[in-house]
């Protein structure tokens, strides 16, 4: 009897995206598109399916449930074939075996890796003490967190002020929340601005309503306390003596990026994980994408982060399309420049998604 | 309590103590641990003192090998135990009227001359005086301690309690000759002459010149304090000021270089004055041989960190004053072979910037000009010493960074034990051997609950007062050393299944709060006569016994409690060492 | 405020404490005034690694059988969760261990089979065990605190029933169990909510009723022991051995008997001896234990001696499946003995059914002389409901059937008096001049053997036609139908345990526009001609779901109305699946037409 072969059929390839954001997601519809057979999974610490964390501030003007801020439906995600592990964190990446290791102690192997886990809010050092008294604001939960501790026209003390905090603010003032400023150098991050420009968008705001506190005349903020009775939930001190009260206070010095994980991987890495235009690491199957990467930028001579959604999508893209054997690189879609809107209030491009 | 040599046995202790085997100087970690979590702080620190005469010091500035190695720090079970930290906590603790031990071996008659009152000849005097010999130490500097002295920062390392543990190492009848340089020099005592005076002579000299950094416009070995004054190495930076002089810095500090000594020049530096310190390195965090609280500290203090650059020239005004430094940019390149990263500069990637002030802690080098004989080099310029502790010159020993290289004082420390008694060895033929003691331990000594105790923080000095001499780390209290002393799954202690008695009731796997219990059908035995894998099997039929795996064990008792016939047994395990 | 209506799945491995996790559960939301249906699945074997599954549906009304998709699922183990993964709806929530003893080999956690629809919950459950009870062996608390937390339920219920049931074990294993649950409810009540499972408050309780917690076999125990039963013969089987459990601990407190025989020709043949003596006595049994008694119900059957035999099945012939639920000793009980020896059929399609067959099979045996056979099954012997009792006591007739002949003068006592309704005079031993024979024999009025052709025949007419007054007896359902009323286009004609999934299937078509309707027979023999003739004409097609392969109850019916039905036979060993009767109604909804034409 002879058996019937089938043709000998190539195991299908494991791409496997560490992160559930702008880059993940957009890398893994390009990664369905140009590889129908493909195993496409998303690893993600979030209970929830990718949504669009621009709209959080909205959250503070009406009753929003997390669906609405939802940018694929679950069907979206059976339809393409692309499974997205959820709720599970990943401690470290084998880059021999090539397997990322889950903190329930399950290895996911993968034929390529892309790991596109973005940053997080950068806190100060000697503000660690502290960080139980302050509010995040990078998830859903988080921002519910923040609204729930937040009383009708409560104040809101934003420390740094990087431009995700400073979209939340204009959202906070237009629903008559007071907003209190503390400078800090990554005001306005991750826009590079001159001292001229900085005094006069600081200008902007005050006339937008906010109160603007110089946090280097005060010394910077030494700590944060839990308010006295009668008074707000909390109090920032500042070194040189002062300070200030608010309901809620909330870091908002840029992001660092989330690569943790990575260490021990044999991955380059140094804040952000090092790859260059085609977002290839030194590990040939491993890749990065989105806000935790650094790209070497060849006028530059520097190893750049490129922050903003269509950065970020622009980057996913590339990632799927160079994972697939493609080869392209990523160019700059997004300059960040601060500008004034109609109203002359703050404007930037940073705050632009679709 | 039994004693054995089986290879088994000792290949148990080898490799299921971690943290003793992480130690260059094998400090018997668990037991000191245990102590201290019985109260016994006095008893805690002289178990210290078997293996490290300078307990209170490595407490404070050890760089932990041990606790990268921590059972409790690996996947799945939290962070390591705060292994340094109570060894500090032995040494604070202990009663005012603490009395030290030592085993004094009768007088040999025999003379030695150590060089260098730095870790390694204080450690290798001391344990060379113990076996009877009398012993010189000769020092250049004013006062006892070497790097400890002029190379770390008095915020790390209060003065007086290095001063009360070198003296406590020398007390034995050490001589220590200060202000007396070995070396070819005017009114410096030479090598030679120390060899036909003594029956043996310890170099232990350490690594006592910068390594140098050569930049652009500067000649290749000139130091380039001597181009501007705003430029120096770090290691010359912190020897003037721990010699007394007044250090001066710009509001601007660069720092080149990746380890302590870099991180304690730019804190030194922010506590000077200095407003903007930044560490450069030349590869990234990752890779820099430090501790993480150290880093996170020198963050704290707002000295911050950036990667990936290598100094290559100073930008300098027509008085010399420095006004930025150019760096190149670096991509990662291959592996070092201690683990760490190399560098690779990018060609045409260029940038400044700007400072009043460059520090240059790169690294530190042996000096050998001292020398009046020769002696053989390895291909560092390091001194080669053969397996007895000798140098190509009889007589001759080394000990430390002197052969090693810049390590560290604990690395210094271990090394010089060794040497030490190698030396020992030489002069009178005493021969020592490793067994194990094995003692029986009635019930668990750790309860399940300490799994769940978080590693405690070391209370530190307040941002606003931390001043140049005020130590920054203030020591765990009682209360707390108590409890991070319960952290530590004491691995010393051995637990086993009498497979003769055993039932097989499967209790001790349900409780087990690891995959620790395994049912086994075999055990593989290494070449040198140690255990080795477990085979495990999920086969009923084909289980031989049920076994305790001692590298998932994490001590908790589980398995002890539950036993219905009581054939899990417990025995605490010491490696020491034995006259032949 | 929408009506609450929760499923929540343990599922996990033998060890793991799921059904003792199910079981907290259900006895908490039930102390705090919720309704509770629930249904346990776990292995045969008594050690060893099988799985096991608890599923708790919770609503503000009653409801009739378990959900399709349980709105919570929580895995305890993960190698028997993942193939049930599925049963979660869309936004339901999925809690899992976070934290694993063991390393997992790729593919086997839970995390990775969560559907996007799903909302993931991975929790240290062993580390909160740990934690807060110094073992890992409290996972199963944990869970039940961090539900309760996670979706807003009071923890007083559950710390009082975790003190009820672990009580015996003493203080430490209660105060460990409380602190598990604790621990785990901390970490509930933390977590930022993200399904859309909601309970809603309840308002106050009626004071003229009580609910209480009963499986089927605990109401069937209930029943009797509300109807005063004075004795009880047995021999254990599955699914009916706990029956007899609850009875010997409850019998004797009042002081009546229990007997367990040698076997189950013994107990039918010494409850018939304790109906014949006056007492009211009932055995309970399984579909091979059945086939033992057959002989000894015929004997009853002739001898017009009052008993209940109950009968909870299991998946058969034979030894069949012990474990596993089935509905195929109908044909065994309707026509299982030999000779024309028709009884009293019964089948309850519900818990609170159970307590009521159980307590009305004493009246109907005893007042009409016969047999009477409850029949239940698996599921509905094991499965939890809350079942509501009138606080005013229980609702069954204790005396009445025990009617003595009045004996004129002179007169001599007939035991099988020929009578219009066909119910003779009954006495009992030591009876004033009713002395009597019963025999196996046919007879004549006197008792006395007779095998003359006439008095037979009288005689069999006799012996069914009393049966026909059991289809009014009063406060008893016969059958009831439910849904739209008048013409439908699909009717679901059902007995025993399928109707709650006849009902819920009908529900879910009535949303989905369907006209339909449903009718539950709870009386089998004698049967319900009239109502069931008037249901089928008002049926478009008639569906008839049962768990036995033959269509048992479709034959019968089919077979006494000469009308045809949709058979939908499945033998899953499991409950019938709502989304097949659901498929089937669609299909007929669709085609009802061509069905009929056929």
């Amino acid at each position: 009897m002879t058996a019937h072969h089938a043709s000998p059929s190539v195991p299908p390839h494991r791409y496997v995206i560490i992160g559930n954001g702008v880059a993940g997601n957009q890398a893994a519809e390009g990664l369905r598109s140009r590889d129908p057979e493909g195993l496409v999974t998303i690893i993600t610490n979030n209970r929830l399916l990718f949504y669009n964390r621009y709209l959080l501030p909205l959250l503070f003007r009406s009753h929003k449930d997390w669906r609405e801020l939802q940018s694929h439906s679950a069907d979206y995600y059976q339809k393409h074939r692309i499974r997205v592990i959820r709720d599970v964190r990943v401690t470290a990446v084998d880059a021999g075996r090539r397997q990322v290791m889950l903190a329930h102690k399950e290895p996911i192997t993968y034929d390529t890796l892309l790991v596109a886990t973005g940053g997080r809010s950068y806190l100060p050092e000697e503000l660690a003490d502290s960080r139980h008294l302050l509010n995040s604001f990078g998830t859903y939960e988080q921002a519910m967190a923040v609204k729930k501790a937040l009383p009708d026209r409560g104040t809101v003390v934003m420390l740094g002020g990087d431009m995700i905090g400073l979209d939340l603010a204009r959202t906070l003032l237009s629903i008559d929340c007071r907003v209190v400023l503390v400078t800090h150098e990554t005001t306005f991050w991750p826009h590079q601005v001159t001292p001229e420009v900085r005094m006069e968008f600081l200008n902007v705001l005050r006339d937008m309503g906010m109160d603007v506190i110089d946090g280097d005349a005060a010394g910077g903020v030494t700590a944060i306390e839990p308010g006295t009775a009668g008074l707000p939930a909390r109090r920032v001190v500042f070194r040189q003596g002062g300070d200030v009260y608010g309901d809620v206070v909330m870091p908002f010095y840029g992001l660092v990026p989330s690569v943790e994980f990575m260490m021990g991987s044999g991955t380059d890495i140094e804040r952000g994980i090092l790859v260059g235009t085609n977002l290839r690491t030194n590990d040939n199957h491993i890749f990065a994408a989105g806000d935790v990467c650094q790209i070497w930028s060849e006028q530059e001579h520097a190893y750049r982060f490129y922050y903003g959604y269509q950065n970020v999508r622009a980057m996913g893209a590339v990632a799927a399309s160079n994972m697939t054997g493609g080869n392209e690189h990523f160019a700059i879609t997004q300059n960040g420049s601060l500008s004034r809107d109609g109203r002359g209030h703050i404007d930037s491009s940073f705050w632009a998604y679709d | 309590m039994q004693f054995s040599d089986d290879p088994r046995d000792i290949g148990w202790v080898r490799t299921n103590i971690p943290c003793q085997n992480a130690c260059p100087a094998g400090t018997n970690v668990p037991a000191y641990i245990r102590s201290i979590a019985e109260g016994l702080h006095g008893q805690a620190y002289e178990i210290n003192r078997e293996s490290n005469v300078l307990p209170s010091v490595l407490g404070r500035i050890c760089s932990r090998p041990c606790e990268s190695a921590c059972r409790h720090g690996w996947p799945g079970n939290g962070e390591p135990v705060g292994i340094c930290s109570l060894k500090r906590s032995a040494a604070d603790l202990k009663d005012s009227g603490h009395r030290i031990t030592e085993r004094l071996f009768a007088p040999t008659g025999k003379r030695i001359a150590v060089v260098g009152a730095g870790p390694s000849g204080v450690a290798a005097a001391h344990d060379l005086s113990l076996l009877g010999h009398d012993v010189v130490i000769f020092e250049k500097e004013e006062k006892p301690g070497g790097m400890l002295r002029y190379g770390i920062p008095e915020f790390r390392l209060p003065r007086p309690l290095l001063d009360i543990e070198l003296h406590n190492a020398l007390r034995l009848g050490v001589q220590l000759r200060t202000g007396t340089p070995v070396g070819v020099g005017k009114g410096a005592v030479r090598v030679s002459t120390l060899l036909a005076d003594f029956d043996a002579v310890l170099l232990g000299t350490g690594c006592m010149a910068p390594s140098r950094l050569d930049l652009r416009g500067i000649p290749p070995g000139q130091d380039p304090s001597r181009v501007s004054q705003d430029v120096e190495y770090g290691l010359h930076f912190l020897m003037d000021l721990h010699r007394g002089q007044n250090k001066r810095v710009g509001r601007r500090v660069a720092v080149v270089g990746a380890g302590f000594t870099a991180l304690d020049c730019a804190r030194v530096a922010r506590r000077l004055g200095g407003m903007e310190v930044t560490i450069h390195l030349r590869t990234s965090e990752e890779y820099i041989p430090v501790t993480h609280e150290e880093l996170f500290e020198t963050k704290r203090e707002g000295i911050r960190i950036k990667g990936l650059r290598t100094p290559v020239g100073l930008q300098l005004d027509d008085n010399g004053r420095l006004l930025g430094v150019e760096f190149v940019q670096n991509r990662l390149g291959g592996w070092r072979d201690n683990g760490r990263r190399l560098a690779v500069p990018i060609d045409g990637s260029e940038f400044v910037e700007t400072c009043d002030t460059l520090i240059i802690a790169i690294g530190q080098v042996t000096v050998n000009d001292f020398l009046d004989m020769r002696v053989e080099l390895d291909r560092w310029g390091n001194v080669r010493i053969a397996e007895n502790g000798m140098t190509s010159v009889s007589g001759l020993f080394a000990a430390g960074d002197f052969v090693h290289g810049a390590s560290t004082a604990i690395q210094a420390i271990g090394h010089a034990r060794k040497i030490a008694d190698k030396i020992d060895t030489w002069l009178v033929g005493r021969k020592r051997r490793q067994v194990v003691q094995m003692e029986p331990v009635a019930a668990p000594l750790r309860d399940h609950a300490f799994d769940f105790i978080q590693r405690q923080a070391m209370p530190t000095t307040p941002l606003p007062e931390r001043q140049l001499t005020r130590e920054v780390e203030c020591g765990l209290t009682r209360d707390l050393a108590s409890e991070e002393a319960k952290r530590c799954y004491l691995c010393d202690l051995r637990y086993q299944i009498n497979v003769d008695r055993c039932i097989y009731c499967r209790a001790c796997i349900e409780v087990a709060p690891r995959n620790c219990i395994k049912l086994i059908s075999d055990v593989e035995i290494q070449k040198d006569g140690s255990y080795g894998q477990l085979l495990e099997t999920k086969e009923w039929s084909r289980v031989a016994a049920i076994w305790i795996d001692n590298n998932e064990c994490i001590r908790c008792g589980a398995c002890f409690k539950v036993c219905p016939v009581a054939c899990i047994s417990i025995t605490r395990n010491k490696l020491i060492t034995v006259d032949v | 405020m929408k009506a609450t209506d929760i499923q929540i799945a343990l599922c996990g491995s033998a060890g793991d404490g799921t059904i003792a996790a199910g079981d907290i559960l259900r006895n908490a939301v039930a102390r705090a005034g919720y309704r509770v249906i629930s249904f346990d699945v776990y292995p045969p074997e008594i050690r060893g690694f099988g799985k096991c599954i608890s599923r708790v549906r919770i609503t503000t009304e009653q409801s009739y059988a378990l959900k399709r998709q349980s709105d919570v699922f929580v895995s305890l183990d993960d190698s028997h969760a993942i193939p049930h993964v599925g049963e979660v709806r869309p936004d339901g929530a999925v809690i899992f261990e976070s934290q694993p003893v063991a390393t997992v080999a790729e593919g086997h956690h839970i995390s990775g089979h969560i559907h996007p629809g799903h909302i993931p919950y991975g929790i240290p459950l062993r580390e909160l065990s740990e934690k807060s009870t110094g073992g890992g062996r409290s996972r199963n608390l944990v869970v039940l605190g961090y539900i309760a937390g996670l979706l807003g339920l009071a923890p007083e219920h559950f710390l009082s029933i975790i003190e009820k049931k672990f009580t015996k074990q003493g203080s430490e294993v209660v105060s460990r169990n409380q602190a598990g649950f604790h621990a785990g409810f901390q970490a509930g009540t933390a977590t930022f909510k993200l399904d859309n499972v909601f309970f809603t408050p309840l308002g106050t309780p009626h004071g003229s009723e009580q609910v209480v917690m009963l499986s089927g076999n605990a109401a069937v125990a209930q029943g009797c022991m509300d109807a005063h039963l004075d004795t009880f013969f047995g021999y254990p089987i599955t699914p009916a051995t706990s029956i007899m459990e609850r009875l010997a601990v409850a019998l004797p407190k009042r002081g009546a008997r229990l007997l367990q025989t040698e076997d189950e020709i013994s107990a039918m043949a010494a409850s018939i001896g304790a109906g014949f003596a006056g007492a009211r006595a009932a055995t309970a049994t399984s579909g091979p234990g059945l086939a033992l008694m057959s002989e000894m119900i015929g004997l009853a059957t002739m001898a017009e001696v009052p008993c209940v035999v109950f009968v909870s099945q299991r998946g058969g012939p034979s030894t069949g499946m012990p474990t596993k639920t089935e509905q195929s000793d109908l044909n065994a009980a309707l026509y299982g003995s030999p000779g024309d020896s028709q009884h009293i059929v019964i089948a309850p399609t519900n818990v609170e059914g159970c307590y009521r067959c159980a307590g009305k099979a004493f009246e109907m045996a005893e007042r009409y002389q016969t047999p009477v056979i409850v029949l239940l099954d698996l599921y509905l012997s094991n499965r939890y409901e809350t079942v509501t009792l009138a606080v005013s006591g229980p609702p069954f007739n204790l005396n009445a059937n025990k009617p003595r002949p009045r004996l004129e003068a002179g007169e001599v006592y007939k035991r099988y008096a020929l009578t219009d309704d066909g119910i003779s005079p009954r006495a009992i031993p030591g009876d004033a001049g009713c002395m009597h024979v019963i025999t196996g024999l046919e007879h004549n009025e006197l008792g006395r053997p007779s095998d003359q052709e006439e008095m037979h025949a009288a005689m069999s007419r006799k012996r069914h036609d009393k049966l026909l007054g059991a289809l009014q007896h009063p406060d008893f359902t016969v059958s009831k139908r439910f849904g739209d009323p008048g013409r439908v286009k699909v009717g679901l004609l059902s007995w025993g345990s399928t109707f709650g999934e006849c009902l819920e299937a009908m529900f879910m078509a009535q949303a989905e526009g369907i006209p339909c309707a449903a009718m539950k027979v709870v009386m089998l023999a004698p049967f319900p001609v009239q109502p069931v003739a008037d249901f089928m004409a008002d049926c478009d097609v008639v569906l008839v779901p049962e768990c036995n392969y033959e269509g048992q109850f479709a034959h019968l019916v089919q077979g006494i109305l000469a009308k045809p039905v949709v058979r939908l036979s499945r033998v899953p060993g499991s409950p019938m699946p709502v989304e097949a009767i659901l498929g089937e109604v669609r299909r007929l909804a669709r085609g009802a037409v061509t069905a009929i034409a056929s």
